[in-house]
C-alpha cells in the first residue's frame, strides 16, 4: 500500500496476509489528505478519491459495499 | 369575578394573542436563499464540491452536519455505490444544492445580492479556505480553479469549464 501525505511524503507499507496494515504516529505523522495506491507483482490500482480526517481504510472499505461505504480493496478484480 | 377566574381569563386572552401574533404571516419577512443558480446549472458545483468536500470520511459521513452525496462519496440512492453511477446525479446535486444554501441562507442571499463579493461572510468558504478552523484542512485554494467555481456560483454565473477543469485534477 502506498500512502502519498498531504506534503507530497510517500511511503510504502506491507500488508499482513489479510490484507491489513499500520503506520504509528511515532514512525510517520503524516499530514491529510492521503492519497492511496495498491500495488503487487506489477499491478497498480489507485484510489480516485483522498483521504480527507480518517486515518482507518476500514471506516469506509466495509464487505461489499454499499452507499456509504466502499468494498474492500483488491489489486485485481476478482 | 374570582381571582382564580380573572387569572385563567388572562392566561386565556394571552394565549389567543399569541396564537394571532403567530398566524400573522408577513410574506416580506420570508426569506429565499435560492437566489443562486441551480438545478442543470448548479450541477458542476455539486461536483466539485463532492470532489474536494464531500469524501467518504469527510462531508460524506453521515456524522457531519454538511452532508454531500454525490461521486465518490454517500450515495443518495440506497441501490448505488460510492463509485458507481460514475457522476453526481442530478438528483444527489439539488440535494447537495438545498444542503449548502441551508446552512446560512441570509448571509447566503447577501452574498449573492453583491454578486459574490466577500465570500469568506460564508462558513462553508472560510472552512473550505481553513481560514477558520476544519478538521478536513485547506480543501480550496482562492485563485484555483475549485475556488474559482464556486465563487462563480456566488457570483450568479457558474463557469462550468472551470469547474470541470477542478474536478479533472487530482
Amino acid at each position: 500500500v502506498i500512502l502519498t501525505d498531504g506534503t507530497g511524503e510517500s511511503r510504502p507499507f506491507l500488508t499482513n496476509a489479510a490484507g491489513n496494515f499500520f503506520v504509528k504516529r511515532s514512525e510517520w505523522d503524516f499530514a491529510f489528505p492521503l492519497k492511496t495506491a495498491v500495488e503487487s507483482n506489477g499491478a497498480r490500482r489507485e484510489m480516485t478519491t483522498v483521504v480527507g480526517r480518517d486515518a482507518s481504510c476500514a471506516t469506509c472499505h466495509r464487505d461489499k459495499g454499499d452507499s456509504t461505504h466502499m468494498p474492500g480493496i483488491f489489486v485485481r478484480d476478482k | 369575578m374570582s381571582r382564580v377566574a380573572r387569572c385563567i381569563l388572562a392566561i386565556s386572552v394571552g394565549s389567543a394573542l399569541a396564537l394571532l401574533a403567530c398566524a400573522d404571516d408577513d410574506p416580506a419577512a420570508r426569506l429565499d436563499a435560492t437566489v443562486l443558480p441551480k438545478g442543470e446549472a448548479f450541477q458542476p458545483v455539486a461536483e466539485v464540491m463532492v470532489d474536494r468536500c464531500g469524501s467518504l470520511d469527510c462531508h460524506g459521513s453521515k456524522y457531519r452536519n454538511m452532508r454531500l452525496f454525490g461521486f465518490g462519496g454517500a450515495r443518495l440512492d440506497p441501490a448505488d455505490l460510492p463509485d458507481s453511477p460514475g457522476r453526481t446525479t442530478p438528483a444527489e446535486s439539488d440535494r447537495d444544492y438545498d444542503t449548502i444554501v441551508s446552512v446560512e441562507p441570509e448571509i447566503l442571499r447577501d452574498v449573492a445580492a453583491d454578486h459574490g463579493q466577500d465570500p469568506e461572510r460564508l462558513t462553508f468558504i472560510r472552512k473550505g479556505r481553513n481560514v477558520e478552523a476544519h478538521k478536513g484542512g485547506q480543501r480550496l485554494v482562492p485563485g484555483e480553479d475549485a475556488d474559482k467555481c464556486i465563487t462563480s456560483w456566488l457570483a450568479g454565473a457558474v463557469d462550468a469549464n472551470v469547474c470541470k477543469a477542478a474536478v479533472a485534477k487530482p
